[in-house]
């Protein structure tokens, strides 16, 4: 029985440890230090990244994705919009063969996401919280436990 | 892979396609990718039933081009503009491969919330008529055959212009379209004898969707006129095949009084409904198709229900589907089926499906289903025809993947 737990159940239990601690940062949805909005819900995040409205608050918001694979985009879809990377990606072929629309373009990491914001008034994105800084404003936080 | 063009205007489509993403390739490599982008989706399939005579293209061998197809969709957008062109090309293996233009367009952005789509798109008849091709949009292996079949409405494009409208109200969102157009090239399935290319229709509709991701609901209703088929000839000759030289004769003699075929019409209306509970989703769907005015074809009235649940990567689901005409002098095709089923998802991109189907038709002697056949007998007369089992099981197994 012991030797059972140690072969079978002690390496899920350890990756799961481990994946929590990687996972226990702050996901912030940022938007340019000199747009409006100061906070936003959940919900209107959804709808902006699932292409379903394309305004909060009056104002123009044009999403940026990260790359597909990134823990930070997974974290993003699962907790923000409630999809897996399979659910998303059935979303986004329904709407892309049908004339629906088209995913947010994605760009590589946050670097790429903060600067992006900070130089493009009306774009929106989401990073790690720990690499925020003074030139983007954060409206939405995930905090995981 | 042979490719085989269907008609002169999808030729010039798909000359169109491949002209114009040849430029782009040579004139405008600085071209950021955004503005031109390709996308594709594929499906290799396999089925085989345990019955002698086909449905859907399937019977007791081993079948592997009735569900597999390969599209690809290129999609150019000049940049900050409202405007873009979209050009998606089909191959199905149902259809020996032939290349059609399934969709080729021009979108223009009216507001945010408002666009208009001018040239070839897919009719919107019902929930996925849309999606119909993308296997890995819906759980199935592909939507049930009892309300998407080719049989129930055996043409899936128009030439015309569509707006598209979507927005929230009460914290709901809802979707409606409005479009109008014409197709050329009907091709149909009467009784097992396949006529390509045979007629026209011109058809206008509406659609509108509301709801949440909880529960939602769409209705639509589509309207169609001066049907045109031309279908005389071939059914006169399927008469003589299997064994009616006389009624063949009576037919060619005065075919316009026995099998009307001019100005008619149509009208198509269906309601149904999406549920998303956690991990368990439900859908379902009822749809009628009514043909007034001559032609020679019956009321039909059909519906779907599933149900699935999400064990992670694993959603296995059941679906419930029926196929029934008013009248059923001539043909009878109701029809009945149970379907268990899973998908897969391997990857993000890529899901496996597997499904197995008992499908049964009424026992009546003029009984076909939606079998591609003569019924066994007609107007009292024993056809020369494979024999219909009265209940069947179909297995189909799918890989799908977008790219």
């Amino acid at each position: 029985m012991s030797s059972f737990f140690r072969v079978f159940l002690m390496p899920p239990l350890i990756s799961f440890l481990f994946s929590a601690s990687l996972f226990a940062a702050e996901l912030s949805v940022i938007v340019n230090a000199n747009h409006a909005l100061k906070s936003a819900t959940a919900q209107d995040i959804k709808k902006l990244y699932l292409g379903k409205i394309s305004t909060l608050s009056g104002t123009k918001l044009i999403p940026v994705d990260q790359a597909d694979g990134k823990p930070v985009r997974t974290l993003f879809y699962d907790k923000v919009c409630g999809k897996n990377p399979n659910q998303l990606k059935a979303y986004w072929a329904q709407l892309i063969f049908t004339g629906g629309g088209s995913p947010p373009p994605v760009l590589d990491g946050d670097h790429e996401v903060i600067s992006w914001v900070s130089r493009n008034e009306n774009a929106i994105g989401y990073v790690d919280a720990r690499m925020l800084n003074d030139s983007v404003k954060p409206i939405f936080s995930v905090i995981i436990k | 892979m042979n490719l085989i063009i269907k008609n002169e205007w999808d030729f010039m489509l798909i000359r169109i396609f491949f002209l114009t993403v040849t430029c782009f390739v040579v004139f405008n490599t600085s071209l950021q990718a955004r503005q031109l982008t390709t996308n594709g989706f594929l499906t290799v399939g396999a089925a085989q039933s345990d019955a002698e005579a086909s449905m859907f293209g399937i019977k007791d061998e081993l079948n592997f081009s009735a569900l597999s197809l390969v599209g690809m969709q290129t999609s150019y957008q000049p940049a900050e503009n409202r405007l873009r062109f979209v050009a998606q090309l089909l191959a199905r293996g149902a259809n020996s491969w032939e290349l059609e233009a399934e969709w080729a367009y021009a979108n223009y952005k009216i507001t945010d919330n408002t666009q208009a789509f001018l040239g070839r798109i897919r009719v919107p008849f019902y929930m996925i008529s849309e999606q119909y091709d993308v296997g890995f949009a819906y759980p199935w292996i592909r939507p049930p055959d009892e309300l998407y079949g080719f049989l129930n409405i055996p043409f899936t494009s128009l030439d015309g212009l569509s707006v598209k409208h979507q927005g929230t109200i009460f914290s709901l969102d809802y979707a409606s379209q409005l479009y109008g157009g014409k197709n050329n090239a009907i091709g149909l399935d009467v009784a097992g004898i396949s006529i390509p290319d045979t007629g026209s229709i011109e058809i206008y509709g509406v659609t509108f969707k509301v709801g949440s991701e909880l529960f939602s609901i769409r209705a639509g209703h589509h309207e169609g006129k001066n049907i045109v088929l031309d279908i005389i000839q071939p059914i006169i000759d399927a008469f003589e095949s299997v064994g009616l030289p006389v009624t063949a004769a009576v037919l060619a003699q005065d075919p316009a009084n026995i099998l009307p075929v001019d100005n008619g019409k149509a009208n198509f209306s269906s309601i149904g409904f999406t549920s998303n509970v956690g991990n368990l989703f439900l859908m379902g769907e009822w749809g009628e198709r009514k043909i007034k005015q001559q032609l020679p074809f019956p009321t039909t009235e059909n519906w779907f229900f599933t149900a699935g649940y999400s064990f992670g990567k694993f959603v296995p689901h059941i679906t419930f589907g029926e196929y029934s005409v008013d009248d059923k002098t001539l043909f009878n095709q109701d029809q009945e089926s149970i379907t268990l089923g899973f998908r897969f998802n391997a990857t993000s991109s890529t899901a496996v499906k597997f499904e197995v189907a008992d499908i049964e038709i009424d026992s009546a002697a003029n009984a076909i289903g939606l079998y591609d056949s003569l019924p066994p007998n007609f107007n009292g007369v024993p056809l020369n025809i494979t024999p219909l089992d009265p209940e069947l099981t179909m297995v189909r197994f799918s890989v799908n993947t977008i790219f």
